[in-house]
């Protein structure tokens, strides 16, 4: 268990992350799940380096970013009530509005 | 004690011109003229000359007022015509429903000439000519629903630019202090349009569009002299340029010459006192010319305040005809207008240089060194110009306050706002010659010549007095020769009535061919406009159209976008 299989594993959350965003054509319930966990990769990615540098002010950090996360998956959540009211439907694809 | 009396002198006008009302500007400018006969009383009592700079523009061009005799003297000049103008135009004016503007806009006017006058250095001096243009435009326009009002301004801008672009010129070439000649024409040309050379004259009778007033203030007194003043101003560095100055002598004299002639077979009863001043504006041209500059000085005041009388007059004679200009079809008015009548009398005696009267110093001055400079030519253009003023002053007194035919019908009393200043003018008319010789010569200006009445016998007074005994003869004794004449040449005639055919020239020589221009250049900045910066208009679209479609507004294709870019970079920082 050194600090290179945290990196490794953060980083496959990451890109699971990623790639779930970009290939979801669908839902945009998915894409705020999808978000969640790119940010929570980064978290682990945060936590673990604060705990083999033994220092633990990047833990203290990372709970008051977790705060802040959790205000975001709300706003998130209410911009999808919205936009369902508005449309009837949830598809990420429908929301093309800002094309040039 | 002297920088404040000038400084009030100069800013009260401002004051009143920013001011709205009717009455604050008549205020301002009594208080104007109070502080400058102040002023001219402190100044004589501890004379001194220096330019008093009040601030540097962009560190290098100064601004402030330059305090010698000749700028003491305009001031004072220019706020005392004002004045007596803004007190006729209250009651003149009256009518008219824009009285409060007419008002303002002769203030800022006053403004700008005394700028013009007290400047120290060029470039002020090109502020003040520029504000002075740009009023006297308004000023021509005012009554701009009339066509020929609208036009008559625009045309006197028109050939008042020609002339700011040569003093441009001068400005910048005496800067470099090379090729004095050409600054020298530059100047010239520059007073010359300014005040109203031949060439460049058409513009004044054209002005008398404006309301008289304007006419008495602007295009009689002030305004006109600017040129005059210019020249004078720059009299040391011309005196280095001998041609110039003979050139400027001879445009003078021929200028005299012709405006008289063409005074003479006006209708207009402004139209001729035009003319008149463009002859008088030749006679300080001609002064200059002659190197006599405190000669033409002298001639620039004695003849605004005898000009402004004669224009204010006139200005009565209108209101009393109800607005009807046309000399011929004047007449009889002297028993009625008595006031008016004698002030336009002592105006023309003046105007001709009768012994006593202010016009007969300067203009036997400036006649005097003609004669001692052996400058014939000019003397000659002088005396046949002082014979036909006697002989078109003498034809406008007759026409219009003796002759039988006048229009029946009761005349109104003068007012009293209107007659004061005629009366004023007039007492200034017949004591300025005296006072200017006497005291403010010796005290400010050192005038040449001590003795005035000592050329050959007072051959000016005669040759006036023959041009007055010859118009008499015409028009009182004689009435059938002057149409006996004009039958006998009409072609001649036809060609003094039409002004030499000086708007015709213009016309196809200069209007004409600039319009063909101004088309062609049309048509050719349409092509321009068209495969230049339009082209550039035109492939800018196609481009947005083509990139816009790669912004789809889909969150997926942003975020390929996104990502392609995060690799790049990294891919770029391993490759480093």
């Amino acid at each position: 268990m050194t600090f290179l299989h945290f990196l490794i594993l953060s980083s496959i959350v990451f890109i699971i992350g990623l790639v779930g965003l970009m290939m979801n054509r669908r839902h945009l319930i998915r894409a705020l799940l999808a978000l969640e966990v790119l940010f929570l990769s980064v978290h682990l990615l945060f936590v673990s380096s604060s705990a083999f540098l033994g220092d633990l002010q990047g833990q203290v950090m990372s709970l008051f970013v977790l705060g802040v996360g959790a205000a975001e998956v709300a706003v998130g959540l209410s911009l999808l009530v919205l936009f369902y009211r508005r449309y009837q439907r949830t598809d990420v694809d429908d929301i093309a509005q800002l094309k040039g | 004690m002297l920088l404040s009396f000038l400084i009030l002198t100069l800013f009260l006008p401002l004051f009143g011109a920013l001011i709205p009302g009717k009455y604050v500007p008549v205020g301002c400018l009594l208080l104007g003229t109070l502080s400058s006969l102040l002023l001219v009383i402190t100044f004589a009592a501890d004379p001194m000359s220096s330019p008093v700079i009040l601030f540097k523009w962009m560190g290098a061009i100064d601004w402030g007022l330059s305090i010698d005799a000749m700028s003491v003297t305009m001031v004072t000049f220019i706020s005392l015509i004002s004045c007596l103008v803004h007190v006729y135009a209250l009651e003149y004016m009256a009518e008219d429903s824009r009285q409060r503007q007419f008002m303002g806009l002769l203030s800022l006017f006053t403004f700008f000439m005394l700028i013009l006058v007290t400047a120290p250095t060029l470039i002020q001096l090109f502020v003040g000519w520029e504000g002075v243009g740009v009023c006297s435009y308004f000023l021509i326009g005012f009554w701009f629903e009339k066509e020929a009002a609208a036009k008559a301004a625009l045309r006197a801008f028109i050939m008042n630019r020609v002339g700011d672009f040569f003093f441009i010129l001068g400005i910048v070439g005496h800067f470099w202090g090379t090729f004095p000649t050409f600054v020298g024409v530059s100047f010239l040309l520059a007073a010359m349009a300014k005040s109203a050379q031949i060439g460049f004259h058409l513009w004044l009778p054209g002005s008398m569009e404006g309301p008289t007033p304007v006419s008495a203030l602007i295009h009689a007194a002030t305004l006109v002299t600017a040129g005059i003043f210019l020249l004078l101003k720059l009299s040391p560095f011309l005196e280095s340029v001998p041609p110039i100055l003979t050139v400027a002598g001879y445009v003078g004299g021929v200028t005299a010459l012709f405006g008289a002639v063409m005074a003479f077979f006006q209708k207009d009863l402004k139209r001729i006192l035009a003319y008149s001043t463009a002859s008088q504006l030749g006679i300080m041209m001609m002064a200059i010319g002659l190197g006599a500059v405190n000669a033409a000085l002298f001639h620039l005041i004695t003849h605004g305040f005898f000009k402004a009388l004669l224009f204010l007059g006139a200005g009565v004679v209108i209101h009393l005809y109800k607005g009807e200009q046309d000399v011929t079809r004047m007449g009889a008015l002297g028993v009625k207008a008595p006031v008016v009548y004698a002030a336009m009398l002592v105006g023309f005696l003046s105007l001709t240089g009768m012994p006593f009267f202010a016009g007969f110093f300067s203009k036997e001055m400036i006649l005097e060194i003609a004669f001692h400079q052996g400058s014939f030519v000019l003397l000659t253009l002088a005396l046949l110009t002082a014979f036909m003023t006697g002989l078109y002053a003498t034809r406008v007194m007759w026409r219009v306050f003796h002759g039988g035919k006048g229009k029946q019908g009761s005349f109104g009393k003068v007012s009293p706002l209107l007659s004061t200043p005629l009366v004023i003018l007039s007492l200034l008319s017949l004591a300025i010659g005296y006072i200017g010789y006497a005291v403010w010569g010796r005290l400010l200006l050192s005038l040449p010549f001590p003795a005035p009445l000592s050329f050959s016998g007072h051959i000016t007074v005669w040759v006036s007095f023959a041009g007055i005994f010859v118009g008499y003869a015409l028009y009182g004794v004689l009435p059938h020769t002057s149409v006996f004449l004009k039958e006998k040449f009409p072609a001649l005639h036809t060609f003094f009535v039409q002004e030499a055919y000086g708007d015709s020239l213009c016309q196809g020589l200069f209007v004409k061919p600039f319009q063909r221009f101004a088309k062609a250049m049309a048509f050719l900045e349409g092509r321009i406009d068209h495969d230049g910066p339009m082209a550039f208009v035109r492939g800018a679209r196609r481009i947005h159209h083509i990139l816009g479609r790669l912004q789809t507004g889909h969150i997926c294709h942003a975020l390929y976008g996104l990502v392609l870019g995060l690799v790049a970079l990294l891919l770029y920082g391993v490759c480093q």
